[in-house]
């Protein structure tokens, strides 16, 4: 035995020397690089032997295999979205390590290649593909999914249309990419193009925040084209969580909204002085039936009846793990939301399971169910506006106990109830008994299955598969003032995807091919079952396809062949191509393919002479790329659409479907033309990203309404006629400029603007979206050469005044008593043509402005948000003074009271306001414990203020609230009863086992 | 760590399984929403019938409207008097002048053309040349027949017309010349009569869906007119002969004959009769108030329009439908059939309210009344029903058998080849128009050895008479043999008379603005 020993190091020392003799030997460092979060392997690490040029790239399997000379050296393993770890060693024998890297916590890198990114292949080449991971989610503190959009990249203007609790955020990216089709963002979850334009969409609502792993954003056509038809708004792509680690976490999360930002409206005693006012030095016609202060009147401020302050609480369980081989996640979420306005409620209750296994080594198999059962009762956030936060806002502080503010004639008739007589709101009913009398209910359940296989052939060539079904189930009831709507979507989304994909690198060159084929195919019905009473738009939710008629469906399925290529020489040089042949068929006639090209070419010149030369300059990317995407609309729009006829043959009358009128059977996409250029660079270690793009857009192929020769039948078609031209620039910087061992800043700051210009449009050159004769709408005008957006009203110019009697100028008149602009100067009376372009709608950029602040384990998170160029048509300010209850009418009926009851004044400037603002969206403070409690228990808190400040000239709720969501270029434009953003404080508890 | 309650996890790979199973393997748009998918496509022979079947229901819309017969009412059986029509809520509804006002409100023209969308859109669905089965087959001859009728009426009221058979739509489509129009509609009647049923116990709903007869029937009127104005081509008389020759000798085979009593067409009791070529069918042969009308709209307005006579010897108040020419009803032949046509007794109301089974009305004699001439048929629906607003029996006969006969009888006559047989058809006609029996020569009897000419004058007076007020009427006879001329000459001048420019424009109505304004080539030049 001790001779045993004695040999042995005999040899060893003998071996030891020999190798100083001998400087070729080498020996060999292996081992694989994981991600420390979740396990999967790593491709592509960099591994590098500090202070050399000597290094490797892990292989598909995450594998690293270098050899080196003994000696103590340090091993440098870096790869983008994670934090850079250096090994060091001495090496006097072949060494076997694994490395696990951790995600970069505040990323201020690009953020690894995920899901169905990977699935198509590299596309991060000469392309500006933002990504936000789990961590950034999680600081959010967002209510819906698609809150995570709000304020994280450049180019994307999310805007939070209600505060209404279960509500989306509506996104446009890269401007307003259409007229009249939806202009929202393709939203992909694992893989499955979820439809946006329905009810029961509301957007990625069934997602549970919490289960998402991260979020990226393709903004332009040249990365857009792998979704074809349905690209062409920007695609929103979410990987959802795997598992890995070992762990179960429990958090639980309760919060507080309210609403204080109210009107100045006037209390009995002021309201009632101002009745004597336009009695005494106005209007005759106005006797003494109004209340008297004698009468004892009671004084109310209604807007405090209408807004409430509303709890908010949520509990997550998940468990993650391997078990038997099985990676494993679990997931359950209940969310229960009461919001700001009374009687109102959200629940959410989500469950997630995904399970993976590895066989063989080769052949990964990903199974997972996704379940949500969606219940808003009471939102009462419906098509024309919010009916509570209308009629509530109009009542006369003293209508509980004494007349309203109604106006007689000498004979006693009431003549008016408010001073302007607009129907939909001349209702005497108590705030409280409109609330009795409106019953909402919107349930929405939706099931995900999901699974996918991905068997790596060799060490360079894998298949994938994936396979994904979606139902959703939708039923809005509706139950008010004895309309009775009872009325359902279901929504079945069916996609299944492979792919074939080769990488390989070949000393300096390295090469990516993918060749996949997608299906997709997503259905939708829609039915209105019961029907009592008169069905009016006051009864359609927002965003329901019910708006589309009675009963619908839209068939539809896209096949696409996407290949995609991509290379580059000595990280230098890179070029990608992506190809993708769509072919798209819905209903009876639409069958055609289109091609989606794309193209992107990426010089990086920090690695040329002689920027080599700067130590602080890393990367110094310049690139363009070129694509074309499109926009197919899933609004059946190519469908004919069908009545039924009754006739009798001389026997019992049937009724039987005719053609009522046919549809554009040669429909086609919006087609997105894209151009962008853009520098990204790197400097400091990496302490700072720089990047800006300039992007060109043309949106041609615009669908515009275009009525059919009776010849035909007669009706109304869509035809492929508008174009625009979009284009801006974005710009983001990402910096950490204090990085010390206890404290670190990072601030990230984007900056994007849009603008688009109305290229084209139907024959006569100038459209006019007309408000049908009510007078709480803008209208908008759609000309060539001229911005889209616009809003088309009557230039408010002050008041009349005697000099302008004296002057005749034709180019104002008056009306009501008040001044306007004459643009028509063949009349001079206030008509139609006299309107002009007021404002624009769409916001010429918008910027957000992110600040954290770490010490220890604290953590302070500042985001701020800003929106800016922007007007909206202020319809709940314009009630206000039909009712005669703002304060800023009394400028008026000291010597214009007729202003107030002209309908014109209300389609005038004077309610077109300035809806820019800046907004501290949130402030969020957490801890988090710097060790295990109980050995094995960790711990976060966190406090979080959410709209705490608002900056903004802006006279009513929320500058952000806006009454439409979707569908149109005008809809952010009016505030009509529009639901405010409440303030709100959120606390979480987090713990982690 | 260790997770024990996770065991159930092979259980969740089971149902994950079974869950995938069921997608993969069913057609979930099957299991959800059979119903709604189908609304649209005609893929099977149910499918093809319903949509069919709404065909009938359109054109009963197009026969239904208030302008149906404006056409008809320019010529003298059927007449408007402008003191009558020109009131306050049809400002200027002068058909003689192609008016403003009628082209901006194109109820037939736009309706029309719905039906002719509904058929090509069944016909492009159902391509011709890939379908096998019979029944699909007859089925698409009932289709191509109701297009080519639709066709023809539309081309005899509006002149060259574009002529559309596909969906898709083009905003600019050339007008046909007239021989264009007339060689599609003779092909879709050719067509239509080599896929229709033999005859009509094999149609598909006896006595109402046509069947070869019907088709060879509408072919000789297209014959007919097609020999006349405007193409004049005097080749078509033969053709039209033959079709009706062969049509009336194989009438009992086709199950077509003329009815005894000229009364029984417009009787309950005959509902369905032989007489019937093609008719548009509004009711159940039925009084029975729960057998609701479809007629929720006649043509002669709303029921509170009708405008009875107020009181005997009153003026007639904003009486809509269109009466008959005084100089026509006065050289109509007095006989049984003038008795059955017109008026003698007009009922009355004491109110606006009519309510006849509850005696609010009383008879008096047309001739208390300032106007003669009013035509039956279009008020019997509101005054032999015990239900005026929900009346059964009604139907508007489209071609009559005996049509056939006179189209037979002139159309030999023209062609040269007047015999015996022609002459027999027309005195039928003639004898029935007394009340005498059919097969029994009378007094009435046209006798052989007549001219041509005063033969061809006989038979198209009888057609006037004949089909008095019937949709295909008179009217088009004028046009096709271009007598519309002679109008204001043989007009009553106290009817307010025609205009004095009258000449082939009032032929034809100026095709309805709203269409011209998408194709300029529609305008008239």
């Amino acid at each position: 035995m001790k001779n045993r020993k004695i040999y042995f190091i005999i040899i060893l020392i003998f071996y030891l020397i020999s190798m100083r003799l001998s400087a070729q030997i080498t020996y060999s460092i292996k081992g694989m690089v994981r991600d420390e979060s979740n396990g999967d392997t790593l491709i592509g690490v960099t591994v590098l032997l500090k202070g050399t040029k000597k290094g490797i790239v892990s292989d598909t399997k995450g594998n690293y295999n270098l050899n080196l000379l003994p000696g103590n050296d340090t091993l440098v393993f870096s790869y983008t979205g994670y934090e850079t770890k250096e090994i060091p060693i001495s090496l006097n024998g072949n060494l076997f390590i694994n490395v696990n890297l951790k995600l970069a916590l505040t990323s201020i890198e690009e953020v690894k290649i995920t899901g169905q990114r990977r699935f198509f292949g590299n596309m991060e080449y000469g392309r500006e593909i933002p990504s936000i991971n789990a961590k950034v989610i999680e600081q959010q503190n967002a209510n819906n999914a698609s809150d995570i959009l709000h304020a994280s990249v450049a180019g994307v203007w999310a805007t939070k249309t209600s505060g209404s609790p279960g509500d989306h955020e509506k996104i446009r990216i890269r401007g307003q990419s259409s007229f009249f089709s939806s202009a929202e963002p393709l939203y992909v979850v694992d893989g499955v193009p979820v439809p946006i334009v329905n009810m029961s969409s509301l957007g990625i609502a069934d997602l549970n925040i919490h289960d998402i792993d991260n979020v990226t954003i393709l903004k332009d056509a040249s990365s857009t084209a792998l979704y074809g038809f349905q690209g062409g708004n920007g695609v929103v792509l979410i990987d959802t969580k795997k598992g890995g680690e070992n762990e179960i976490s429990f958090s639980t999360r309760f919060g507080i909204q309210w609403f204080d930002n109210f009107y100045d409206l006037m209390d009995t005693k002021d309201f009632l002085a101002s009745l004597q006012l336009a009695k005494n030095n106005i209007m005759s016609r106005l006797y003494n039936y109004y209340p008297k202060i004698t009468d004892n009147p009671s004084d109310d401020n209604w807007q405090k009846e209408i807004f409430r302050t509303g709890y908010a609480k949520e509990y997550q369980l998940s468990a993650a793990g391997t078990v038997k081989k099985i990676k494993y996640y679990l997931s359950g979420n209940y969310t229960d939301q009461e919001g700001i306005l009374p009687n109102a409620n959200y629940r959410r209750y989500t469950f997630s399971s995904r399970f993976s296994r590895v066989f063989w080594k080769k052949l990964v198999i990903d199974a997972g169910y996704r379940g949500s059962l969606q219940e808003n009762k009471d939102n009462q956030d419906i098509y024309l506006g919010n009916p509570l936060l209308l009629q509530g806002i109009n009542k006369s502080p003293c209508l509980r106990n004494t007349p309203d503010s109604l106006i007689y004639d000498q004979y006693g008739q009431v003549i008016k109830r408010m001073y302007f007589n607009y129907g939909g709101l001349n209702n005497p009913e108590l705030p409280n008994s409109i609330i009795q009398n409106n019953n909402h209910s919107l349930r929405i359940n939706s099931d995900v299955i999901s699974g996918s296989a991905r068997l790596q052939l060799t060490d360079h060539l894998s298949l994938n598969a994936m396979e994904s079904l979606m139902l959703r189930y939708s039923n809005y009831d509706y139950n008010a003032y004895s309309v009775i709507v009872k009325s359902n979507e279901d929504v079945f989304l069916f996609n299944h995807q492979y792919n074939i994909s080769y990488f390989n690198t070949f000393g300096k060159h390295k090469i990516d091919l993918v060749a996949a084929y997608r299906f997709y195919e997503d259905n939708l019905w829609w039915k209105v079952d019961t029907m009592q009473g008169q069905l009016n738009s006051y009864s359609y939710l927002r965003n329901s396809m019910a708006a589309y008629g009675p009963n619908g469906s839209v068939l539809r399925s896209i096949g696409s062949y996407v290949a995609n290529a991509s290379y580059n020489y000595r990280e230098t040089y890179f070029i990608s191509a992506v190809a993708n042949l769509s072919n798209i068929q819905e209903g009876l006639h639409i069958n055609y393919y289109s091609l989606f090209p794309s193209l992107a070419l990426s010089w990086n010149l920090a690695k040329e002479w002689p920027f080599n030369k700067i130590n602080w300059l890393n990367n110094f990317n310049i690139y363009a790329n070129i694509g074309k995407s499109g926009n197919y609309p899933l609004n059946g729009l190519a469908n004919d659409l069908y009545e039924k006829v009754q006739y009798t043959f001389g026997s019992a009358t049937g009724s039987y479907p005719t053609v009522m009128q046919f549809a554009n059977h040669n429909l086609k996409h919006e087609n997105t033309d894209e151009l962008d250029y853009g520098i990204k660079t790197s400097l400091f270690d990496k302490r700072i990203l720089i990047n800006a793009v300039y992007y060109i857009k043309q949106i041609s192929n615009l669908i515009v309404q275009r009525q059919i020769p009776d010849f035909y039948g007669g009706g109304e078609q869509f035809v492929n006629i508008g174009e625009i031209g979009v284009n801006g620039m974005e710009f983001g910087i990402e910096a950490n400029p204090i990085k010390t061992e206890n404290f670190s800043w990072l601030f990230k700051f984007n900056f994007s603007t849009s603008k688009q210009i109305v290229k084209k449009v139907l024959d006569d050159k100038t459209m006019v979206f007309g408000n049908n004769g009510d007078v709480l709408m803008p209208e908008f005008i759609i000309k060539e050469g001229q911005p889209l957006g616009d809003i088309y009203e009557f230039e408010n110019l002050g008041k009349w005044t005697l000099a302008d009697t004296r002057a005749k100028n034709i180019n104002y008149v008056k009306s009501g008593g008040m001044k306007y602009l004459n643009a028509d100067t063949s009349n001079t009376s206030l008509s139609e043509s006299d309107k002009v372009v007021v404002g624009n709608s769409i916001p010429k950029c918008t910027w957000n402005f992110s600040n954290t602040f770490q010490y220890k384990n604290f953590s302070l998170d500042l985001l701020w948000y800003a929106v800016q160029g922007v007007k909206k048509y202020n319809a709940t300010r314009a009630v206000t003074f039909m009712a005669g209850t703002n304060r800023e009418i009394n400028n008026y009926l000291r010597d214009s009271l007729q202003a107030i009851v002209t309908g014109n004044f209300y389609q005038s400037s004077v309610f077109i306001e300035d809806a820019s603002f800046i907004r501290l969206k949130t402030i969020t403070i957490s801890f988090e414990s710097p060790k295990k409690i109980f050995g094995r228990v960790k711990y976060r808190l966190s406090l979080s203020f959410e709209n705490m400040i608002t900056f903004t000239k802006y006279k009513g709720y929320d500058p952000e609230a806006t009454t439409f969501t979707d569908n149109n270029f005008s809809d952010n434009a009016i505030d009509r009863g529009s639901v405010p953003n409440p303030k709100a404080v959120y606390c979480t508890i987090g713990l982690t086992f | 760590m260790r997770m024990n309650f996770l065991i159930i996890i092979p259980n969740l790979k089971r149902i994950i399984l079974f869950l995938f199973c069921i997608v993969l393997f069913s057609d979930c748009k099957k299991i959800m929403h059979e119903e709604e998918t189908s609304i649209g496509k005609i893929t099977n022979y149910e499918q093809l019938v319903s949509a069919t079947d709404g065909v009938y229901g359109r054109l009963a819309d197009v026969i239904n409207s208030y302008d149906f017969y404006y056409a008809n009412v320019k010529g003298d059986d059927l007449t408007f008097n402008p003191t009558i029509y020109t009131d306050y809520y049809n400002p200027g509804r002068d058909c003689y002048k192609n008016n403003i006002f009628y082209s901006i409100y194109p109820n037939v023209w736009s309706l029309t053309y719905k039906v002719l969308a509904s058929t090509n859109n069944i016909v492009t669905q159902f391509n011709l040349s890939s379908v096998n089965d019979k029944k699909t087959k007859e089925i698409l001859g009932e289709v191509y027949f109701l297009r080519a009728y639709c066709y023809f009426r539309l081309t005899r009221t509006y002149g060259e017309i574009p002529i559309i058979n596909s969906i898709d739509i083009n905003y600019v489509v050339p007008k046909s010349s007239f021989i264009k129009i007339y060689k599609f509609i003779e092909n879709d009647l050719i067509l239509a009569k080599s896929l229709l049923p033999l005859n009509n116990n094999n149609s598909r709903i006896p006595n109402v869906t046509p069947h070869r007869g019907t088709a060879k029937a509408l072919l000789s009127e297209l014959y007919l007119s097609w020999a006349g104005y405007p193409i004049k081509d005097i080749s078509k008389y033969t053709l039209a002969a033959k079709e009706a020759s062969e049509t009336i000798d194989s009438s009992s085979y086709f199950g077509f004959g003329l009815v005894n009593d000229f009364a029984y067409l417009w009787d309950s009791t005959y509902f369905y009769n032989p007489e019937s070529v093609f008719t548009i069918f509004f009711s159940k042969p039925s009084d029975n108030p729960s057998d609701l009308s479809l007629l929720n709209n006649l043509y002669i307005g709303s029921i509170s329009n009708i405008g009875f006579i107020t009181a005997p010897g009153m003026p007639l108040v904003n009486l809509y439908f269109p009466p008959t020419e005084v100089n026509f009803f006065n050289s109509y032949p007095a006989g049984y059939r003038k008795d059955i046509t017109f008026f003698n007794n007009i009922y009355v109301p004491y109110d606006s309210e009519i309510k006849r089974d509850t005696g609010y009305f009383h008879i008096t004699h047309i001739s208390n009344c300032n106007r003669i001439g009013y035509r039956k048929i279009f008020y019997q629906p509101y005054l032999l029903s015990k239900y005026p607003q929900y009346y059964g029996n009604h139907k508007v006969y489209i071609l009559r058998y005996a049509q056939t006969l006179l189209t037979y009888a002139e159309a030999m006559s023209r062609s040269g080849n007047l015999n015996a047989h022609a002459l027999e058809c027309v005195n039928q006609i003639r004898r029935r128009s007394h009340h005498l029996d059919l097969n029994s020569p009378s007094v009435f009897d046209l006798q052989p050895g007549l001219s041509s000419e005063a033969f061809n004058d006989s038979v198209v007076w009888e057609r006037a008479w004949e089909l008095c007020g019937e949709p295909e009427g008179r009217w088009f006879d004028l046009v096709r043999l271009e007598m519309v001329e002679n109008l204001p000459k043989i007009r009553d001048p106290k009817e307010g008379g025609p205009p004095n420019v009258f000449d082939k424009s009032v032929y034809y109505f100026t095709i309805p603005s709203i269409d011209t304004l998408f194709d300029p080539n529609l305008r008239m030049k």
